[in-house]
């Protein structure tokens, strides 16, 4: 059956980056998302640009999934990019009635644009290569020194994988509900913005009740097949981090230094 | 053994779900429950791991009592419980890591766990899916991965819950037979529990529910010939004793047959 792909578009691949530990992947992902904010220079993120760009080619992912990987953020980036362009004051360039653009706002939608789209592609990156489970085995890994402030990691890496497991469950479970509505003539797209809100009341309502049934029932089945919370549990999946691992590491310094340096050339 | 004395239990007060049950199922038996909808079938599944703790009576797994907390975690590692909605079960977001999330919790060791779900896919047949979602599977696949998942813990005893419910009529035999070849196979004590009269047949023992009591206990043969019996308790008769009571009332044949291959071979041969 043909698998499908929601927002962890992880495709089992051969590619170098699957192979690399969940750890240092989410560790390096988050650094390099962080790092975004202290870019001062589109040359800067230029290189940032052209480093994520081989990435994704490394990870044999397709640049057409990339750009859809951008869907759920496009409003965002609208709204944030049009925002700039017209209400950032400076050196008007072109104004249309009471729209001005200055060469400041061109400045600033770019640079606010480009971090955007590199947040969005790091993070494809990471999806990507990495899986559901794999993920929240390194999550749960890179959380664990707050356990000494007894903080439940396991249970919360736990909670996040069940999570994303009913993540399609419920998917297809809201596409069948919405088609048992519309057989019962609910119209979703049509009306006023509020009718087509309230429509979605039919969906919204069986849908969490469904979620919350299947909650309990999984809840029953997790404790029959003896899981207790708090219990100490082994651990089925192995993570070491390799000499690849620590190569990846220094690349990413190297380019994360190379971007902050691009600023003072 | 799994044995129930006495049992009572009500999810409200005053209500009872079941009343006064007792039977047992022994290690390498196969102990079907059979009713209609409401006649306290999940719930006996559920009290025969600890998942509820009878209000009255007691359940005991191998002598330990349900109620005793010491002994909760062990009960539960000899009976393993498999329920009707697959999808409602799966906990992995790979068939593998579902099978292994039983093994995590009990304890068991990456190598030995490793050993295990491999001996327990190709069992079972489903090596192929072991890196798959198990969301995108068929209903029968899914079952077998749950059975699996279970299986992998290596229980004394299985209970399951109405597991064949969802399936197609095909998928439902191959996974009925699966549970009877694993039963053999691996002397375990099946507790079978379904509304469907034709899972039954090949089980040494059939209790009959209805409104949470037992109505009847005893072999196949005779408990699906009683057509009365199964029509209060709210199930289907089987075609071919419905058929051959049929023949017998016009004076055709003069015996009942549960098998329809039976039924068959003597008009052929009439």
């Amino acid at each position: 059956m043909k698998k499908r792909s929601f927002f962890g578009q992880y495709n089992f691949s051969d590619s170098l980056l699957c192979k690399l530990d969940p750890r240092v992947k989410i560790v390096l992902v988050f650094s390099i998302v962080v790092f975004l904010f202290f870019v001062k220079t589109i040359s800067g993120y230029m290189l940032l640009l052209l480093f994520s760009i081989f990435l994704i080619l490394l990870a044999k992912s397709k640049i057409s999934d990339v750009f859809r990987s951008l869907a759920p953020i496009l409003f965002l980036l609208l709204f944030t990019v049009l925002f700039q362009l017209f209400f950032t004051p400076g050196k008007v360039v072109y104004s249309f009635l009471f729209l001005k653009i200055t060469s400041e706002g061109i400045y600033l939608a770019t640079y606010i644009a480009m971090r955007l789209m590199l947040l969005s592609f790091f993070t494809f990156v990471l999806t990507a290569t990495t899986s559901n489970i794999e993920l929240t085995d390194g999550f749960e890994s890179v959380i664990s020194p707050l356990k000494i402030v007894r903080f439940p990691t396991e249970d919360v890496a736990l909670m996040i994988s069940i999570a994303m497991r009913f993540v399609p469950v419920l998917f297809e479970e809201a596409t069948r509900i919405m088609k048992a509505q519309t057989s019962r003539g609910v119209l979703f797209n049509r009306g006023s913005l509020m009718q087509r809100a309230r429509s979605f009341l039919p969906l919204l309502l069986p849908l969490l009740l469904n979620a919350f049934n299947r909650a309990d029932q999984l809840a029953i089945a997790m404790e029959a097949r003896g899981f207790v919370v708090g219990k100490a549990r082994t651990k089925y999946r192995e993570m070491r981090i390799k000499k690849i691992d620590l190569l990846f590491i220094f690349l990413f310094i190297l380019v994360m230094i190379a971007s902050i340096m691009v600023r003072n050339i | 053994m799994i044995r129930f004395k006495d049992v009572s239990f009500a999810y409200k007060e005053g209500k009872w779900a079941v009343r006064h049950i007792n039977f047992v199922v022994n290690k390498g038996e196969f102990v079907s429950i059979i009713g209609g909808n409401g006649s306290g079938k999940s719930t006996i599944a559920r009290l025969s791991d600890g998942l509820l703790l009878p209000q009255e009576g007691s359940v005991f797994v191998d002598e330990m009592d349900s109620r005793a907390k010491k002994d909760e975690f062990l009960i539960k590692e000899k009976v393993g419980i498999v329920f009707q909605n697959p999808d409602n079960q799966f906990v992995g977001t790979t068939v593998e890591e579902d099978i292994a999330f039983g093994l995590e919790n009990i304890g068991i060791e990456r190598v030995e766990a490793k050993k295990r779900i491999q001996q327990i896919s190709s069992l079972l047949g489903i090596e192929k899916y072991l890196h798959d979602s198990p969301s995108y599977l068929s209903g029968g696949e899914k079952q077998k991965i749950a059975i699996a998942s279970v299986l992998v813990m290596q229980p004394d005893y299985l209970v399951m819950d109405e597991i064949t419910a969802l399936l197609d009529p095909v998928s439902r035999k191959e996974v009925l037979n699966l549970v009877h070849s694993i039963a053999e196979n691996k002397n375990i004590g099946v507790l079978y529990i379904t509304h469907i009269t034709e899972e039954v047949i090949n089980s040494d023992k059939v209790l009959v529910l209805h409104n949470g009591e037992k109505i009847n206990e005893g072999i196949p043969a005779v408990i699906l010939q009683d057509m009365k019996l199964l029509r209060s308790a709210g199930v289907a008769s089987l075609p071919s004793i419905i058929i051959s009571e049929d023949l017998r009332k016009h004076g055709i044949i003069d015996t009942s047959f549960i098998d329809e291959e039976g039924l068959v071979g003597l008009l052929c041969s009439n």
